[in-house]
């Protein structure tokens, strides 16, 4: 069964390294685009015409294709104003039913923007730009983005089942913050 | 309406308590509102607010300014502002106490962001400061107080955020955060040079001499930042660029200065943009779920209610900033700067504007109340990066801070007074 969890946490783990990838490249887009705008702007003194809305497409994929490896690395805000202290038995049973709630909650906007990518494809909906793109694109994307970080959370819960870590350090930070010999 | 009211609170209270992350509690604060009116398309409501703000065009500096100041966190940055500042603070009543308080202005011009601009200062200068023999205290304290000038200082990513949310020009949010943030920054400077004129064994003055030499060469190592401020902030102030076009140019120059310095290679850039992915997804999140529960609240008719409840309070318009004010420092006790105004704008902006402020004006004071929730225990990020920088407990960084508190204080009570000290610039 552990063994079955383990394999599950490592998929869950690869799904958001490579989600938080697509999201780096998204980020890194932006201003590539955003400066071939300005320079389109000052050197020919018309626009692409289409930046402004596909950068916006690119912001809204780093938001949420980045937003598992971000639980992952414990980068989404939460309050601490409890002295539960770390790894005492009222810790782990609230962190259980915080991982809880909040699967359920990530699992409702799940559906959420998987029912309105899907409407958006029956209809036909394009951006109302000179582009006209056809938005269940974007919007799947996102989608995919929700279900991404509803795994997370499952994969939460699983680790704390099996007593895994459920959080990695972030990336560029000090693996051995107390000098100790590794 | 009052039941509902207690309910949503206490409900995103409990889950807060719980240590529920702060988006998914507004999240379900949001789709718990909504449940209480009869036949809404919940789940359509909350995927078009998803949707809407987090493809609004304004936002889209947000990501920018974080990946410019992740880049520039992977350089020598800190080290060279501190060499550059030293030998031009070295002859004022608080010598290199004073690089605490101008290197976090500086780096708040590029970074937006409080706990970097005090984790990116305070790596070089409180090594430097304690090795030389200044006075613990004050060392701090004014590296806590300074830091929080990230908030306020363009760019500001909570200035950003305000702006989405409160439909305000994040132009003039930025124009009008300049002039209070320098005045903030003198004051703390003017605290520095009283302090260490009353005791001068708070600042040892023998050691720090410098030479003409030593100030030009100083200037050099300064301008990298120099330049990257001006292009940054002199874009947007002078009309050349939008914040979101300046936010590009500032990616470009921290990827310049990254490869002056030697410090530009593959690796450091993609941890650059994977922190910034993190934080911005972080911020996103956050700023969705509130979008979302600002929709709810609306739906459920709080906001007028609110305001009427207030209305017949028949409070003058100071005395309900004033009470704002103490409510967003019982707040900053528990919450971050951001959870804290994107939880509470959908009730106290409509309430402001009532009363005849203006939204820019609650903008940068927002901020003020934001920068002292930073330095207050038991919840104050500055204190967090503080805490990891010394290992001095909390409650003593906070007292250290606490004279830094007081000034942000009396300057946030001043511009509730006279409003004009923000506005002047914005032509309000």
């Amino acid at each position: 069964m552990k063994r079955i969890a383990e394999t599950f946490l490592y998929f869950v783990d690869a799904a958001a390294i490579m989600g938080a990838s697509v999201a780096a490249l998204s980020l890194g887009a932006i201003p590539v685009l955003v400066g071939i705008e300005v320079l389109a702007r000052i050197a020919l003194g018309s626009s692409l015409g289409i930046t402004w809305e596909y950068a916006t497409y690119l912001m809204t994929l780093t938001f949420v294709l980045g937003a598992a490896f971000t639980l992952r690395t414990g980068g989404h805000i939460r309050v601490s104003v409890l002295p539960l202290g770390t790894r005492t038995i009222l810790s782990t049973l609230f962190e259980l039913l915080s991982s809880a709630l909040a699967l359920a909650v990530v699992l409702f906007i799940a559906f959420a923007l998987s029912d309105l990518a899907w409407q958006t494809f029956v209809m036909g909906t394009v951006s109302a730009t000179p582009a006209q793109t056809p938005l269940f694109i974007p919007r799947t994307a996102i989608a995919l983005g929700a279900w991404l970080l509803a795994l997370q959370f499952l994969a939460r819960i699983v680790a704390m089942c099996i007593g895994a870590p459920v959080e990695r350090p972030a990336p560029g930070a000090d693996p051995n913050p107390d000098g100790e010999p590794l | 309406m009052i039941g509902a009211g207690i309910s949503i609170t206490g409900l995103l209270g409990v889950l807060l308590l719980v240590r529920v992350w702060v988006a998914i509690a507004l999240f379900a604060a949001g789709i718990f509102t909504l449940s209480f009116i009869q036949n809404l398309p919940i789940s359509k409501i909350l995927a078009v607010s998803i949707w809407n703000v987090t493809t609004s065009t304004e936002l889209l500096a947000l990501p920018l300014f974080i990946l410019m100041a992740e880049i520039l966190s992977q350089t020598h940055l800190s080290r060279s502002m501190f060499r550059g500042l030293s030998p031009w603070t070295a002859r004022l009543p608080g010598n290199l106490l004073h690089v605490n308080v101008v290197g976090c202005t500086l780096f708040a011009a590029i970074s937006g962001s409080s706990a970097a601009t005090t984790l990116t200062v305070g790596r070089i200068t409180l090594k430097e400061l304690l090795a030389r023999g200044y006075d613990k205290s004050l060392a701090i304290g004014s590296l806590a107080g300074a830091g929080t000038l990230g908030f306020l200082i363009p760019p500001s990513l909570i200035l950003i955020i305000y702006g989405v949310l409160a439909e305000a020009s994040i132009l003039k949010l930025f124009v009008a955060g300049i002039a209070p943030g320098l005045v903030l920054a003198a004051l703390y400077s003017i605290y520095i040079g009283v302090r260490s004129s009353l005791n001068p064994n708070l600042a040892p003055t023998q050691a720090e001499h410098a030479s003409w030499r030593e100030r030009i060469v100083g200037l050099i190592a300064l301008l990298p930042v120099a330049l990257l401020i001006i292009a940054v902030i002199g874009s947007f102030y002078f009309g050349i660029a939008s914040p979101t076009e300046a936010a590009a140019v500032g990616v470009f120059g921290a990827i310049a200065i990254a490869a002056w310095q030697g410090q530009l290679t593959g690796s450091t850039l993609s941890t650059a943009v994977l922190c910034a992915v993190r934080v911005s997804s972080m911020a996103g999140l956050i700023l969705a779920a509130g979008s979302f529960f600002s929709v709810s609240l609306a739906y459920l008719g709080a906001p007028s209610a609110a305001a009427d409840a207030i209305a017949a309070m028949h409070l003058t318009g100071l005395q309900l900033i004033l009470a704002l004010l103490a409510v967003y420092l019982v707040l900053g006790l528990f919450l971050d700067g951001m959870s804290t105004i994107i939880m509470t704008l959908p009730i106290t902006l409509p309430l402001v504007i009532a009363a005849g402020y203006d939204p820019i004006w609650f903008g940068v004071f927002l901020v003020l109340a934001v920068e002292m929730a930073q330095i207050t225990p038991p919840v104050g990020f500055n204190l967090f990066v503080l805490e990891s920088l010394t290992g001095e407990p909390i409650g003593r960084i906070a007292r250290y801070a606490f004279p830094f508190f007081m000034i942000t204080m009396t300057v946030t009570v001043l511009i509730s007074i006279f409003p004009e000290i923000v506005l002047f610039s914005v032509g309000s």
